[in-house]
């Protein structure tokens, strides 16, 4: 008993620690936000099953990561044709992509969060919104008065902003 | 393409709006350049982990959480497409654990996210009563004929030794283990009553505080191993490791260190002196206690066995039995005497591990292409009977397999557990085609059987389940640890319609063929013990087979 409680404890802690950067991997391999919540949600559960064949916990983070690479490129495959899924030799090759930004998970979101203190009360609270659960930019701007482009090309500007403006603070930092 | 257009795209494709032909551009400069790659990655991370921001509870960013804080509010802040996931690690601890989820913040959490699984689903929740499990038995006797089995959980109240030892794991995480002659009152998974006998307590930090009350006194422990005994109303306590306070009434608090011990009796004053560990059970005694026990256990069952294994209407006879020395350590040798090599099977996947008591091999079922491939032939019979030991962890799936026939042809059986818990016996028959239609193949008829509900979340018990067939009456009798649960002719029956086994698999269905989706029939648990039979066994051999192989 006590042995599977103190794997569960284990598990849970490993799966915390890790799981936001299995996301943020994620992401470029599958359309859309929903998607990369069902990856990690059939990651997490396979991870859970296969954990007592895991030999050494400092390895979970790799070992987590390379069953979410598979679930991804698996996931991709369910999905119906359209312009948002790419091709698999291109998943493949974004799967191995390194991106330029080298700080850890917290710093690069730790480096996001004073950006976005930077902004503008108005801009900030267009990005968080049209960032929330479950919102999808086009239903947002259905709601709001202006037109659908004008939202769109902004969101584009201000996550643009916001990725210059992290870069330049792991720059800073000197952690990029 | 120019940086601005590149990141047009990308953004396009983040919001979901990329068209067919933006989509071809994108790809192709992508594929191109690893540095467009690498920016895309960027974007993605941003995009990412805004997401991740505003997911947390909202307005979290400003208030500059700390790290550790944070991964405190994601557990209560986490979303409704989550809960699925915790509450099914949550549910399947249920099962294997009981609630014995620890002490600390962890638990209310996990015990949340079990609680808000879907409101409607509340019934079926498993429930458990339990303080503490029974984690080991060596050769026990309790009073009043109560039989225990390894694994059990224990529900606050009396619990009396006559003879043995047990370890019993409370679910706070002390131990205790209980000698010969003894009687205990389990309060909760914090506090035990030793009334008469002797116990030894083992408390690691995560039990600090655990209680133990004596005729006259309370001791509280501070993360030790001691020993108490009660004779009549004298009480001893002695402390082998670490501390404890002890409380006697009309005395102060003493604090008992490593190697003293303290004496009480009515009226009497309190004696202090030095603690004797030989005179109390312990971890290395009840070791070799268990160690000898099975090995005696072990040799006297295989003694048994010999009378089924030359049993002439045996098929396969498949015991379990680890070959140190086998260095593929996947073959799963048939015991049926004479010997008849070629109905040996084969482990894929699977693994080795304790079965019925510590000394007797099992196989472990656990992942989707976990099994035992047999093949045995293309003989037919009049019937059947299947009988195994099997341990299951969790009806995972919609049909969990105990043997099934890889392509379920003309007369070939399937036995498995739903998920309901009940045992399933199938045979599949061909139907003839009607003459003068065109059909290619005959239609298949199944007849099935199916058992009332048996198995249940009382997890970690191994359990006897067999079925016997005739296939001259059409007859499917099951049974649950020696017992019939159910005796059925099938409507469907035909008389005169054989049984044959071919190649089958033992915890799974079938060899999936390349590409080709096929269902998942996998057993989560273990089995240490498969006969297979070419004729209905009587109920008395049943309940025979049952008593020879039962773990106490």
């Amino acid at each position: 008993m006590t042995e599977n409680t103190s794997n569960y404890e284990t598990f849970m802690r490993l799966l915390l620690q890790e799981e936001s950067a299995v996301k943020v991997h994620v992401r470029r391999l599958v359309p859309t936000w929903h998607d990369v919540e069902e990856v990690v949600q059939q990651t997490s559960l396979i991870a859970w099953t296969k954990f007592e064949e895991l030999d050494d916990v400092d390895r979970f983070g790799g070992w987590l990561m390379t069953i979410a690479r598979y679930e991804a490129l698996k996931h991709r495959r369910s999905l119906a044709r359209s312009p948002l899924v790419f091709s698999d030799k291109l998943a493949e090759q974004l799967a191995d992509a390194t991106g330029n930004m080298a700080g850890s998970d917290a710093d690069r979101q730790q480096a996001l969060e004073g950006c976005l203190r930077k902004l503008n009360d108005s801009n900030r609270e267009l990005i968080l919104k049209v960032y929330q659960p479950g919102v999808t930019i086009r239903e947002y701007a259905k709601e709001q008065p202006g037109s659908e482009q004008a939202i769109y090309k902004s969101v584009h500007r201000l996550r643009q902003k916001l990725l210059e403006c992290v870069k330049r603070t792991l720059i800073a930092e000197g952690l990029a | 393409m120019k940086n601005e257009r590149f990141q047009r795209l990308v953004s396009n494709w983040l919001d979901g709006s990329l068209t067919e032909d933006e989509s071809v551009e994108l790809q192709a400069e992508l594929e191109q350049s690893v540095l467009r790659r690498d920016e895309f990655a960027d974007l993605c991370g941003i995009d990412a982990d805004l997401r991740l921001m505003s997911d947390e509870s909202n307005g979290l960013i400003y208030k500059n959480a700390r790290e550790s804080n944070r991964i405190g509010n994601r557990l209560h802040a986490f979303r409704p497409g989550q809960w699925g996931l915790f509450a099914a690690i949550a549910a399947a601890l249920l099962l294997v654990v009981g609630y014995g989820i620890g002490r600390d913040g962890n638990r209310d959490a996990a015990m949340r996210i079990a609680e808000s699984d879907d409101p409607q689903d509340e019934s079926k929740e498993v429930v458990e009563s339990g303080c503490a499990l029974l984690s080991r038995i060596v050769d026990a006797n309790f009073a009043d004929g109560v039989i225990y089995q390894e694994g059990d959980s224990l529900a606050p109240g009396p619990l009396k030794l006559i003879s043995g030892a047990v370890q019993i794991d409370f679910f706070s995480g002390a131990t205790m283990l209980m000698d010969e002659a003894t009687e205990v009152n389990l309060v909760s998974s914090w506090e035990v009553e030793c009334v008469r006998g002797k116990v030894t307590m083992h408390v690691p930090p995560p039990a600090i505080g655990f209680r133990l009350l004596l005729p006259g006194m309370k001791v509280v422990d501070l993360g030790t191993e001691f020993g108490v005994e009660v004779d009549g109303t004298d009480s001893s306590l002695h402390v082998f490791d670490g501390e404890v306070e002890a409380h006697v009434p009309g005395s102060k608090i003493q604090i008992i260190r490593e190697g003293e011990s303290l004496e009480t009796s009515v009226g009497q004053r309190l004696v202090s002196g030095e603690a004797t560990p030989v005179n109390f059970p312990s971890a290395e005694q009840f070791e070799k206690r268990i160690e000898s026990f099975y090995k005696r256990k072990s040799g006297k069952w295989w003694v048994s066995m010999e009378p089924v294994r030359s049993d002439p209407r045996m098929l396969g006879c498949y015991l379990f039995k680890r070959w140190e020395d086998d260095r593929w350590d996947r073959l799963i040798n048939n015991f049926a005497l004479p010997k008849n090599a070629s109905y040996a099977g084969s482990a894929v996947g699977t693994r080795w591990a304790e079965g019925r008591w510590p000394t007797k091999d099992a196989m472990e079922f656990k992942s989707p292409g976990d099994r035992v491939r047999i093949n045995l032939g293309k003989g037919t019979y009049d019937g059947l009977t299947m009988a195994s030991w099997v341990r299951v962890d969790g009806l995972d799936r919609k049909y969990n397999a105990l043997l099934l026939s890889d392509g379920y042809e003309d007369g070939e059986p399937h036995w498995q557990i739903d998920q309901s818990g009940r045992l399933m016996f199938s045979v599949n028959y061909i139907r003839p085609k009607p003459s003068g239609k065109k059909e290619k193949k005959g239609s298949r008829r199944n007849q099935v059987y199916y058992s009332p509900p048996i198995f249940n979340a009382a997890g970690r018990r191994w359990h006897h389940v067999a079925v016997t067939y005739n296939s001259l009456t059409g007859e499917a009798v099951q049974y649950f640890d020696g017992k019939e649960v159910s005796r059925e002719v099938n409507e469907h029956h035909q008389p005169g319609r054989k049984i044959t086994f071919g190649a089958c698999e033992i915890g799974n269905w079938g060899l999936p063929l390349q590409g080709v989706p096929f269902p998942v029939r996998n057993l989560n648990g273990r089995m240490d013990e498969f006969l297979i039979y070419q004729e209905p066994l009587s109920t008395d051999e049943i309940a025979k087979l049952y008593e020879l192989g039962t773990p106490n």
